[in-house]
This record gives structure tokens, C-alpha cells and sequence, in this order.
């Protein structure tokens, strides 16, 4: 004898609410003025920033936050990163697929960026010997065709610090795959890189959330994905440990500057990401997902709030002055 | 609540073994069987759990005891008791680990109840079990599109609809999927094949109509809204509103715009598409006390309401 309660299962999944398509008032005017704003020549409508912060691991969640964005057809005009951030941006600028970016993501490893192995970790410890990151370099360049900032399709900027001035430096020009390399150039683990007369080291030290970046390339509404550590909840296992405590220290002050930071992004989408770990390569996939969940769930109100932002670049065709007000002009 | 589950296990499985051995025949469930198809959920469930727990007590062995997992937690979903029913589906499936009916119940009701993070492992587990499982796949496929995964909703509702070829409701979702990964030819077909397997389902001719909006086919979107409207979806007289206002037609638009204000006089899209048709015309003063108006409904639609106050501020020259 069997109870056959196929119907009613089906009956269960189909009668749930999160299938149903949204026809409200508030969705029929979103999807007019998207058409609307996706309709207008660049000159004719906000220009849109993306910025992707540092993170180490914890950043290849931006590579979610990517995917859903290039799945909803929302426009990226500029990006700027830091560390991973700068990786996954330079990527993205170069017009890479986010098909590829998540192929990268998902094998990373330490070994992949650095010339890692035990022998290197042992000289780091007893040596004071730092590793080089010219394999993040190489990697870069490969993966983009060694192009410059001006080449790249997309406008792209990245930061690192300077290790004596402690200076930000901005990367808006030459070459993309040494610039890069720079911006994630962990200190304490990477040797700093000579750059232009420079000894730099990684940007998240100083612009975790690199916003002035992406404003200085013509951004007028910025969208930041933000993958800020937990330091408070995620304690590190060992204090005693060298690289856990790097970690926490960079993590912390990341987090400090992230304060102030993020109040000038016009939306974050802040994937849940801060519980792991900077060297957990092994949870990148978890974290990428978690920035599809996270950008997914925060498109719709990204959307609007980029519209409302843009509705005085329109308002002047609508017969609604002042006419001087439309944004769109690049600075 | 995980703690009575957890205590009903307990005791479940530690005499589970004298159940079968003493547990009652075939024509107890097949009484009960009898009277669940009757609709008499309530005896049903007097005799299997009497003290009301959301647990099987009475002695059943083997497969009559799964049968009656099945089907006390069938007889509270029925009687509203969604929480006893996963009481009764959450021991089932810790005592019939592989059984896929127990299995998709308690997913789906999880499911149902917006825990998505608990119904996906068994979704998964259910399609582990059976490849082609049509509830496993529709599972996933609505669990990944409400959390963003919309490629791999795809081909979880393609596997779905390779089982169930003629669920037009399951085209439908199929095909709304699409829209939104904005696969726009894939989606018309999908949902035309939902529109001939149902043929007056207004749902499924609304997304339509968006889709081929999206596809640049301005009047044959227009013309999909037609019958939505007739059968009084407000939402498809809105939009036709809306979309004749974009394609330039004004005074088709107007009227439309006018019919929907005499029954809504409040009604923020239908004043938002007025005062956008008053500034084309240079009635600029109706235009902003339509404005102002929609500005005011931030219950109904604060989307549209936000929308309406800075157009207003903006026409006022307060940027």
C-alpha cells in the first residue's frame, strides 16, 4: 500500500509566495524608470561607481555581488578595489567574464598569488625573510593580456600604501597587472613592491573602501561592496600565531577606516562574510555565494536608490527644471 | 520546538523495534487511509497521535509506520497545525531516513515556511535519492531563484518540466525566471507553453506581457495586457497606463490614466502617469499637484511615493 502525496507536495511548492512576480505600483514604475535610465547615453544620466574593498578571502564574495549585478543588467561605468578587491576589479574592468572570475575564485590558494611553500614560511618566521607576490603579478597579466589602465574597457582605479610616507597612492595609470600586485601586497607576509621610485605595500592598510578612487574616475553614484572581518566575533585561534595576528591587526583597522568610509558610498551591499578567515582560500565558494544571496537581496533597493538619485538628470526632459541640475556631466 | 522533536525521536526510536513486532496490520492503515481520503483528518488524527504531540503513538511496524508518519502529518497540514506536521515529518525522516515522500513533505513544508537553509539539504538529498525527482528539482529551482541563483533555478525548473511537461503553472515560474536572468526569448516561449497548457491564466499572460515589453514589442505587450485587464487585474490596467504614457501615445494614455483615477482617485501610478502626461501638455501647476498627491500615498506604494516628492521638489526648483 502507498500513500501517494505527490499532489499535495506540489501543491506546497506551488503555492508559495517567493515565485511571485512583483506587479505592485512600486514595481511598474521601477521597471519604467529603468528603462528609462538604461535607455539615456552616459552623458544623459548619473555615472555609476562600483567599489570593491579589501578582504582577502573574505573579497571573493565580490565576485557574487558581480554576478548578480551583470545578471540584472546593472550598469558599471568606473571601479575601483583594493587588495582582492583590486584584483577582482582589474579583472571585471578588462571586460573578464564573471563566468571566469568565479572559475579563478574557486581555485584559489595561497600558492596561487605568492611564492609560498613550507620552506618560504619557515624563512619568513626564522629569516625575517618576506615572500614575493610577482606570481599575483604574473597571474594578472596573463589573465588580462597585460593591459594598461587606459586600455581597459571598463575605467579602473586601484590603491596601495606607500611603506615609508604612508601615503595612499592611487593607481589610475600604466600598467594594471603591477598595480594591482601592489594594492594586495599583505605586509608583513609580502615583501613591499618597488614601484616609481616607491616601496609599496597593500591599500587596505589606508583605503579599505576605496571611494574617493572610484569618484575621482567621474562616479557620481557609488555602490561599495564591502567585505569587512567580524574581528569581534572571529577572534583568532592563536594570538601567538604570526599570521593570525597580522590578521587581526589589518582586519581591525580596516574596520576603523571602514566607519568612516562607508558613509560616503551611496549603497553598500555588505555580504556576510566577516567570519572567515583571511587565509581560508578553501571558503571562497561559500563566500562568493553568500555575495550572490547578499547583491540579490539588495537589488531591488540599490535600484531605486540609484533612481531617485537620477531623477534630476531626467527631470529637465520631463518639462521639470531647473535644467542646470542634470548629472551626467564627468568631472 | 527542536527539543520535542528531538524527545518524540527519543522515544520513537527506542521502541520502534517492539512496533514491529507487535505493531498493527495493514487494514488499521488501510482504515485510516479510507477515512483520510473521506476528509475526516480529525479521527484520523485522533487515532494515530490521541494526546494531540504531533507524534505517530499509535503501535504501527514498517512500512504502516511510515504510512502513518505520512499521513498525521498530511491530516495537520490540512487542519492548519503546520507545526505538528513537522514534528510528525521531522521523526519520519529521522526514522526513514531514504523514504522520498517523507523527505519531500518535510522539505517542502520548510520550504513553505521560509526556511529555506533547512530545506535545501533535503531538497538535495531527495535529488541525491531519485536523479529526476520532480519535487527535489522544483524545490531547489525556487529555493536558488529566491536567493539570487538565478542560472541554476534554470536548470533545476528545465529538470522539473522534463518530468512534468504539462504543468503550465511550473512553465510559468519557469519562464518568470528567465525574465529575470533576462533570457527574453527563451522566457516568451516558456511562458507561451504555461498559456497553452492553461490558457486563462491572467498571471502568466502578465508575464508575458513583460516579457515582450522587455523585447522592445511595445503593442503586442500592450495587446497581452488586454484580457488581465478584462478580468480586473489592477496591475495590468496600471501598466497599460504606464506603457502607453512611454510609447508617446498621450491620449490614449489619458484616457486610460482618467478611467483609472475615477476609481482611485489616489491611486499613486495613475497620478504619476497624469502629471508626466500634464508636463508634456505644459500643465505644469496639475502636473505638480498630481505630484504632490502621490507623494502622499508612502503606505500604498513608497516606491512610487518618494518617486513623486522629489519630481515635486525638483519642479518646486528644491533640487
Amino acid at each position: 500500500m502507498k500513500f501517494v502525496g505527490a499532489l499535495l507536495v506540489l501543491r506546497l511548492l506551488a503555492a508559495g509566495a517567493w515565485a511571485a512576480p512583483d506587479y505592485s505600483p512600486d514595481a511598474l514604475l521601477r521597471a519604467h524608470l529603468w528603462r528609462e535610465f538604461t535607455a539615456r547615453p552616459l552623458s544623459r544620466r548619473p555615472h555609476v561607481g562600483l567599489v570593491l574593498s579589501a578582504g582577502s578571502t573574505r573579497a571573493t564574495a565580490h565576485v557574487g555581488v558581480l554576478q548578480v549585478l551583470a545578471q540584472a543588467g546593472f550598469p558599471i561605468d568606473a571601479v575601483a578595489g583594493t587588495s582582492m578587491g583590486a584584483v577582482i576589479g582589474a579583472m571585471y574592468a578588462a571586460g573578464r567574464p564573471v563566468k571566469r572570475l568565479r572559475d579563478i575564485a574557486s581555485r584559489l590558494s595561497l600558492r596561487m598569488g605568492a611564492n609560498y611553500n613550507s620552506f618560504r614560511l619557515i624563512s619568513l618566521m626564522l629569516a625575517d625573510k618576506l615572500l614575493s607576490s610577482e606570481k599575483t603579478e604574473k597571474f594578472i597579466s596573463k589573465e588580462i593580456g597585460g593591459l594598461r589602465f587606459d586600455q581597459l574597457p571598463t575605467p579602473f582605479a586601484c590603491v596601495a600604501m606607500d611603506i615609508y610616507t604612508g601615503e595612499t597612492v592611487l593607481f589610475r595609470d600604466g600598467d594594471v597587472a603591477s598595480a594591482v600586485r601592489a594594492s594586495m601586497n599583505l605586509p608583513g607576509v609580502f615583501a613591499p613592491v618597488a614601484y616609481r621610485q616607491r616601496y609599496l605595500v597593500d591599500g587596505g592598510v589606508v583605503d579599505y573602501i576605496p571611494i574617493d578612487a572610484v569618484k575621482r574616475l567621474g562616479a557620481e553614484w557609488v555602490l561599495a561592496s564591502v567585505t569587512e572581518n567580524d574581528y569581534r566575533s572571529a577572534r583568532p585561534e592563536n594570538v601567538l600565531s604570526v599570521l593570525q595576528t597580522l590578521e587581526q591587526v589589518i582586519d581591525i583597522r580596516g574596520a576603523f577606516l571602514s566607519r568612516e568610509q562607508r558613509k560616503n558610498a551611496d549603497f553598500i551591499i555588505e555580504p556576510p562574510v566577516g567570519y572567515i578567515g583571511v587565509y581560508e582560500t578553501a571558503r571562497a565558494s561559500e563566500a562568493m555565494d553568500k555575495g550572490v544571496i547578499a547583491a540579490y537581496e539588495n537589488l531591488k533597493p540599490a535600484t531605486e536608490s540609484l533612481l531617485l538619485a537620477s531623477l534630476k538628470a531626467f527631470a529637465p526632459d520631463w518639462g521639470l527644471e531647473p535644467a542646470r541640475a542634470a548629472g551626467g556631466a564627468k568631472p | 520546538m527542536r527539543l520535542r522533536v528531538a524527545a518524540v525521536a527519543a522515544i520513537l526510536l527506542s521502541s520502534t523495534s517492539l512496533w514491529g513486532f507487535w505493531g498493527a496490520g495493514d487494514e488499521v492503515i488501510h482504515d485510516l487511509q479510507g477515512q483520510f481520503d473521506a476528509g475526516r483528518y480529525g479521527a484520523v488524527i485522533a487515532q494515530l497521535d490521541p494526546a494531540g504531540l504531533g507524534v505517530v503513538s499509535l503501535k504501527l511496524g514498517g512500512e504502516n509506520l511510515r504510512i502513518g508518519h505520512v499521513l498525521l502529518g498530511a491530516c495537520y497540514e490540512k487542519v492548519g497545525h503546520s507545526d505538528r506536521s513537522l514534528s510528525v515529518y521531522q521523526v519520519g525522516v529521522r526514522l526513514f531516513p531514504r523514504d522520498k515522500e517523507l523527505l519531500s513533505r518535510l522539505a517542502a513544508l520548510l520550504h513553505q515556511a521560509g526556511l529555506e537553509e533547512q530545506a535545501q539539504p533535503l531538497f538535495e538529498r531527495l535529488v541525491r535519492l531519485d536523479p529526476s525527482s520532480p519535487y527535489g528539482h522544483l524545490g531547489l529551482a525556487q529555493i536558488d531563484r529566491a536567493l539570487g541563483f538565478l542560472d541554476r533555478s534554470a536548470e533545476h525548473y528545465q529538470k522539473t518540466l522534463d518530468s512534468l511537461p504539462k504543468r503550465g503553472d511550473i512553465w510559468q515560474e519557469y519562464g518568470e525566471d528567465l525574465y529575470e536572468a533576462r533570457d527574453y526569448r527563451a522566457a516568451e516561449a516558456a511562458l507561451r507553453r504555461g498559456l497553452d497548457l492553461a490558457p486563462g491564466n491572467v498571471d502568466n499572460m502578465l508575464a508575458l506581457a513583460l516579457v515582450l515589453r522587455a523585447e522592445g514589442r511595445t503593442e503586442a505587450a500592450l495587446a497581452q495586457l488586454e484580457p488581465p485587464a478584462r478580468a480586473g487585474r489592477w496591475a495590468a490596467v496600471q501598466a497599460r497606463a504606464l506603457w502607453l504614457m512611454e510609447s508617446g501615445r498621450d491620449e490614449e494614455a489619458g484616457s486610460a490614466v482618467a478611467g483609472l483615477l475615477r476609481r482611485a482617485p489616489h491611486d499613486p501610478l495613475a497620478l504619476y502617469v497624469r502629471a508626466r502626461l500634464g508636463l508634456r501638455a505644459g500643465r505644469r501647476t496639475q502636473a505638480l499637484a498630481d505630484l504632490r498627491l502621490a507623494s502622499a500615498q508612502g503606505d500604498e506604494a513608497p516606491f512610487c511615493a518618494r518617486v513623486a516628492a522629489k519630481l515635486a521638489a525638483l519642479g518646486q526648483g528644491r533640487p
